[in-house]
């Protein structure tokens, strides 16, 4: 990729985002207040972190994203990535993004969609199409999809397209605005899990999404925002911990017989109540291994 | 060695290409293609008198079907592709890139006015197909009376629907209609023309070393002239889509076309009234049909005015476009 005219000059130790007191007021046609979507939101994300936005509809998640990435201007507070303004090309060339619901545009094949993205980035034509090749394998984009419009693809296809676009400029920062929407269990878990292997090969992600689950599988941090304001903040560890109540122990390799034993054990240590169960998988997982057993997955 | 073009040109060319190709893959765009077509080497056939002049309906019918129906495809195109994709977030898709939004509508722009090019480009061979149909007067030992000229009038007849099979088979094969209907059209009508040489306008094979068109090539210029409009309308639709919907940017465009024709009658008025139409495109300009009549032909001096003219227009309404995008909200 030719990034000769965009090369940040930012401090090496800059946080990846960092997001100081936004504020975002729509106006209506007179210049009137209409709505205060974004009242105050700060955020950080450091480099490898997988950020998780939780809230709820009209919470303001997407406006908050949309001003990080310098297409809606705020009201006020500033927006920093890689040390740099947000408008800065530099910072932006560095940035991957899928919007909500993966609009493209529908008369237009995949592999065009990606060729059109590449052309924005400013790619190289030969590494352009040795992305766009890996990129389609990736997400699971055959060939024969590859030449379809885009426009005839389900809901799920058009967002790995998306996926696929978000990552075509191997961005280090990658936001993702609710990214497995409409997407069956098979491909969420795929989107899970390159979201995890994203984290780990040190990119940083900043993701919004309603699913609790998804954000608790993926998230290394969390923000929930409420009404345009951030209401909680830090390590999901840390938010999810409970402080009081019934201590959880997991024994592995202990022989059925013991279990009562260990009980009575730790009744005569004081405990008022003990309880012994074999722990449940998630739905989701028990569904996939049964997709796998058939041969679908 | 090539040299790389610089970013901001590539990402110009990169949004005008795909807005270029999503634009000819609209079904309604083919559609618009087709009947101005179709209604424009029609006219001759179903015409029932000649306007004072053979050829003359036909020709002021042609350029009037290019100019209304290319009027469509611009507001349309730039519509779905500008004001749509602000709607839809696939613009700001694009944005969050490293392109400016100065790029992205200057590459809008250029996308649609691809289109219209195009479009144009088939339309002006409808234009030519119909006036060499349109009836003369023959006057000779086996017949005297007016004639239509067969021979163009069914092969240009013939040609859309031969280039709409030419892109269904391409559908088929690869979902390719509109690309393969516009690129077959645009290479057939030349060919059409160079055919329809070996042919009297009697319909008569008239050999090889007799070779002649028989175009009027007079009507090349104004129909530039046409284009030459729509690519100012072009340029407004793209301004307006910017914070208005298909339909309005249409009906504004539509609007300030029909009040250009009043331009002209302004010189005498208050002004306030001056001024008011000295903003909107004069339309008269470029609309030269009269000046064929007769065997007249339009001077290259007012041709260049005119153009020129347009280019004030498009640089206007860019200026006006990037200012209102500038600040959007996406």
């Amino acid at each position: 990729m030719d990034n000769t005219s965009v090369q940040p000059c930012a401090p090496a130790s800059a946080p990846v985002l960092e997001a100081t007191d936004l504020h975002k007021t729509f106006r209506d046609f007179w210049g009137r207040p209409r709505a205060e979507a974004v009242r105050g939101v700060s955020l950080r994300a450091e480099k490898g972190e997988v950020l998780g936005i939780l809230g709820p509809n009209g919470s303001g998640k997407s406006t908050t994203i949309k001003m990080i990435l310098g297409l809606t201007r705020p009201t006020g507070g500033s927006v920093r990535i890689f040390g740099l303004p947000s408008s800065a090309k530099g910072a932006r060339a560095r940035i991957g993004y899928l919007p909500e619901l993966s609009q493209l545009h529908p008369f237009l094949t995949p592999r065009e969609t990606l060729f059109y993205a590449a052309g924005l980035f400013n790619m190289e034509k030969a590494a352009a199409r040795e992305r766009v090749g890996q990129l389609l394998e990736k997400v699971g984009i055959s060939s024969a999809d590859a030449d379809r419009k885009v426009g005839e693809f389900s809901k799920g296809m058009a967002r790995r397209v998306g996926l696929a676009r978000a990552l075509l400029n191997d961005p280090d920062f990658v936001v993702l605005d609710e990214p497995t929407s409409g997407l069956d269990p098979v491909g969420r878990r795929e989107v899970k899990d390159l979201v995890r292997g994203l984290g780990a090969e040190g990119r940083t992600v900043l993701m919004s999404s309603h699913l609790l689950a998804e954000v608790q599988d993926v998230c290394s941090r969390v923000a929930v925002l409420v009404r345009g304001l951030v209401r909680a903040e830090g390590s999901l560890p840390g938010l999810l911990e409970m402080r009081s109540g019934p201590v959880r122990f997991d024994a592995e390799g202990l022989p059925e017989e013991k279990t009562g034993a260990a009980c009575d054990a730790l009744r005569a240590l004081g405990a008022a109540s003990v309880a012994a169960s074999r722990p449940t998988r998630q739905l989701e997982d028990f569904f996939l291994e049964l997709l796998r057993r058939s041969g679908e997955a | 060695m090539k040299a790389p073009l610089p970013p901001f040109l590539r990402a110009v060319a990169a949004v005008a290409r795909a807005t270029a190709v999503e634009g000819l893959q609209r079904p309604v765009v083919v559609l618009i293609a087709l009947a101005g077509f179709e209604l424009s080497v029609l006219q001759p056939v179903l015409q029932l008198h000649s306007f004072g002049e053979p050829g003359r309906l036909a020709r002021d019918s042609a350029m009037a079907f290019m100019l209304v129906f290319g009027l469509v495809a611009a507001a349309f195109c730039s519509g779905e592709g500008f004001s749509r994709e602000l709607r839809d977030g696939t613009a700001a898709a694009s944005l969050a890139g490293p392109v400016s939004r100065t790029s992205f509508v200057i590459g809008k722009f250029l996308g649609v006015l691809s289109v219209v090019a195009v479009f144009c480009w088939c339309l002006s061979w409808a234009a030519l197909f119909a006036a060499r149909t349109a009836e003369n007067f023959v006057d000779d030992e086996a017949f005297a009376g007016l004639v239509r000229d067969a021979v163009c009038g069914t092969v240009s007849i013939a040609l859309p629907p031969l280039a709409l099979a030419i892109g269904a088979v391409a559908d088929w094969r690869r979902r390719r209609l509109g690309l393969w209907f516009f690129s077959s059209l645009s290479a057939m009508c030349p060919a059409a023309a160079a055919l329809l040489g070996f042919f009297s306008r009697a319909g008569v094979f008239a050999g090889f070393a007799a070779w002649n068109p028989g175009l009027d090539w007079r009507l090349a210029l104004p129909l530039a002239l046409v284009f030459a409009l729509l690519a100012a309308v072009c340029a407004w639709t793209t301004a307006f889509s910017t914070r208005l919907q298909t339909g309005a940017s249409l009906a504004l465009v539509s609007a300030m076309l029909g009040l250009g024709f009043f331009a002209g009658a302004a010189a005498g008025s208050p002004p306030l009234l001056r001024a008011f139409f000295a903003v909107l495109p004069d339309t008269g300009a470029f609309w030269q049909a009269d000046a064929l009549r007769s065997g007249g032909v339009v001077s290259a001096h007012a041709a260049a005015g005119a153009v020129f003219y347009a280019l004030l227009h498009i640089v206007a309404a860019l200026c006006f476009a990037t200012a209102s995008f500038k600040n959007k909200d996406l």
